[in-house]
């Protein structure tokens, strides 16, 4: 095969597994609380601002796990102070909100850090390329492959496989039903909306290297990682996933044959999966969503 | 049991679209908060009111914040020192110009609504092009700070404008001098450049600056401006295997894609027209130093100069770290309209115009005078070639860069490294 098609696919797969981590956390956030998260992307940049100031503390390690639970705090704490005030209302209304969450979280970010981009160093161990017999890759790169992939599964495991994410997934379908059993959603809903937002910090935390940290990072990735949801098909774990990484791969391939296009090539893309399937591409039919 | 209402999937589309669609008109409607201006005090004498844009926000917020602060900087040396015309201070009416169309706006609300006497700044070339036929609109002098498109001094140079910041060739022509003298084995060059004016330009004009030296084009991109990954294009140019790449990005865009092309090793000889210092300390000092190269840029702040030293003392006081150059080309703009402004004996648009088409010589702050050329209104000035130090060397906080080179040498005349003659097509 020919490396440099490899290196492509390489780097599809990368950025791809990148939005995955994000939009996982706008679908899960979705399926259990029915709340579009806008701010998912402000979320990003927050993760990224965050990883940096315990990077340059801690040091990068420490940082990869602490960064997104000091996030994911955040997120608890504003779902339980706020956010739930907008369940019983009409839905636009927590949409509303988490909009301008996002308009005044970039600007927040402005104002503490300057609107000036911060430079942050992948840790000297990930630095540098790594050799795969005669295919050459990002040694970081392939971290953030590794981790995310880690991350995913991880999250599956706790979703399907333990007591509490089958209360999640059995709150995300049918909310009533659960009630009715006796379990009480808000805790759940709590650590879900925190969850989420984990995860969009952990993304933040591994763009930051590749990119720089500033209050706008997470402008087009939020916008990114929608369409990889809406492609998916909404509550969709693996279809996200799926979405994600073929969103990386037609970001990547079209780069390289119209770069003009790149950006706006996953729009077409959506419009062409939203023509034949509107529920996305594994977008079950939800009761609650119809 | 309450029913919580929720939100369906059609509804969730239908959001999607609505607030993207929002989120692109706040884009174009934001009003981000204008910088701490320089005031004049209170005074007999009415101030000169300098209407100022920059872009603070978007992929060249970077250079924008230097901008912002250098005049600033320069005016408030202006003042402080009694300011001109017997007493007269200047006072800044900064404004974010995000995009072309913003900077359309803000033109229009500073010339009506303000009603200033001068206009200064810019970053983007496509905004710049926008101002400047605003600023012929309202015969307002535009003082171009910071966008490098040639099309400015070309079909698009105006009576009314005056550009400070170094054409695309002049910064071309300071690297390719260099590099044709130091690298004349690396004949093959492959360009990825920020698609719109200010990269298109550079592209051509590098382009065609290479072809005179006998080195190659392999390959080029032209890459939307706000990307933030650039592995495939990365992969793109590994594939093609160029011996230079002459990075024609600008802002947020050249310091993320040498951060990526530093993570996938860095394989080729890395020059840039534009080595602005913001640019590249936008990049971890090791990163840079493991990239290497050089680039152009108008000034470096530890050019040896007393006008540098006192300004680069000034700028510190105020931004805690060095000045940049853009910053310095802000501040050296207000010197230059002051002085217009004391010689002239006022305000009035033609006599400063007259003035700078005079041949007058201005002290730039690095050694040899420049002025303004007669063809297009371009400043005249001598260019750094920097290079970054050695890694080993590389132990400063700010200092990453040693002059190279002056350009042009001191016997060749500051036209050589200009547009020539022959191929301006600029009517004044």
């Amino acid at each position: 095969m020919d490396l440099s098609i490899l290196g492509h696919l390489a780097n599809g797969v990368d950025l791809g597994l990148r939005y995955v981590a994000l939009a996982l956390g706008l679908s899960i956030i979705f399926g259990m609380i029915g709340l579009v998260n806008f701010a998912h992307g402000a979320v990003y940049a927050v993760g990224a601002y965050v990883a940096m100031i315990v990077t340059n503390q801690l040091g990068f390690w420490p940082g990869l796990i602490i960064s997104p639970i000091v996030v994911g705090l955040l997120g608890m704490i504003l779902e339980t102070t706020i956010l739930r005030r907008f369940y019983k209302g009409i839905p636009e209304l927590g949409l509303l909100f988490t909009f301008g969450l996002a308009l005044f979280t970039e600007q927040a970010l402005r104002w503490i850090f300057g609107s000036s981009p911060i430079p942050v160093q992948a840790p000297p161990d990930l630095a540098g390329p790594l050799a795969f017999g005669t295919f050459i890759y990002s040694k970081y790169r392939f971290f953030t492959v590794v981790a995310t992939i880690l991350v995913i599964a991880g999250l599956w495991w706790f979703l399907e496989k333990t007591p509490y994410g089958r209360v999640i997934r059995a709150g995300s379908r049918d909310p009533e039903m659960v009630r009715m059993l006796g379990i009480n959603l808000s805790p759940v809903m709590t650590v879900v909306f925190g969850l989420g937002i984990a995860l969009a910090g952990f993304a933040g935390l591994l763009a930051a290297p590749l990119s720089q940290v500033e209050p706008a990072m997470g402008n087009a990735v939020g916008t990114a990682a929608f369409v990889v949801v809406v492609i998916g098909g909404l509550g969709s774990f693996w279809g996200v996933v799926i979405s994600g990484i073929i969103v990386g791969q037609v970001i990547s391939l079209t780069r390289i044959f119209w770069p003009q296009m790149a950006e706006a090539s996953i729009y077409f893309l959506m419009l062409l999966v939203l023509l034949m399937r509107p529920r996305g591409l594994f977008g079950e039919r939800w009761e609650r969503f119809e | 049991m309450h029913e919580e209402k929720q939100i369906t999937r059609r509804h969730f589309l239908a959001a999607f679209s609505t607030v993207a669609a929002g989120i692109a008109l706040a884009a174009c409607a934001q009003q981000p908060a204008t910088p701490a201006a320089t005031q004049a005090p209170a005074a007999a004498k009415p101030a000169i009111k300098i209407g100022h844009l920059t872009p603070r926000t978007g992929f060249l917020a970077p250079a924008g914040f230097y901008s912002s602060i250098g005049v600033i900087v320069g005016f408030d040396m202006i003042n402080n020192a009694g300011g001109v015309l017997g007493g007269r201070k200047f006072d800044i009416i900064a404004e974010d110009s995000v995009d072309a169309g913003t900077a359309v706006q803000k033109t229009i609300k500073l010339c009506e609504k303000d009603k200033v006497d001068f206009l200064m700044g810019e970053i983007n070339s496509a905004s710049a092009l926008a101002e400047t036929e605003n600023a012929a609109k309202y015969q307002k002098i535009f003082i171009n700070t910071g966008a490098n498109s040639d099309q400015l001094r070309q079909d698009k140079c105006n009576h009314y404008s005056f550009h400070i910041e170094s054409s695309n060739t002049q910064s071309v022509k300071a690297c390719m001098y260099y590099l044709s003298k130091n690298k004349a084995d690396l004949k093959n060059y492959y360009f990825p450049y920020s698609d719109y004016a200010f990269g298109q330009n550079l592209y051509q004009v590098a382009k065609a600056e290479a072809a005179k030296y006998g080195f190659k084009e392999i390959g080029n991109d032209p890459i939307p401006t706000g990307t933030t990954e650039f592995s495939s294009y990365i992969q793109k140019i590994k594939s093609a295997k160029p011996d230079i790449i002459f990075n024609c990005l600008a802002g947020t865009d050249w310091q993320v894609f040498v951060k990526q092309y530093a993570d996938a090793g860095a394989p080729f000889y890395h020059a840039a027209a534009q080595f602005e210092t913001n640019n590249v300390w936008g990049v971890p000092r090791d990163v840079m130093g493991a990239i290497g190269g050089i680039g152009a840029a108008v000034w470096y702040f530890k050019v040896d100069d007393p006008g540098s030293v006192k300004f680069v003392e000034e700028a510190t006081k105020k931004l805690g770290k060095p000045p940049d150059d853009q910053c310095y080309k802000d501040a050296i703009g207000a010197t230059l309209l002051a002085k217009a402004v004391d010689a002239t004996g006022g305000t009035d648009t033609e006599k400063v115009i007259k003035y700078f088409e005079s041949g007058a010589e201005f002290d730039l702050w690095k050694g040899r005078k420049g002025k303004f050329s007669t063809q297009d209104h371009q400043l005249l000035q001598t260019m750094y070639t920097l290079q970054m130090k050695p890694k080993d060397k590389l132990t400063d906080q700010w200092d990453w860069c040693d002059v190279a080179y002056v350009n042009p040498g001191p016997n060749d005349p500051l036209e050589s490294i200009h547009i020539a003659k022959a191929d301006s097509v600029c009517k004044l």
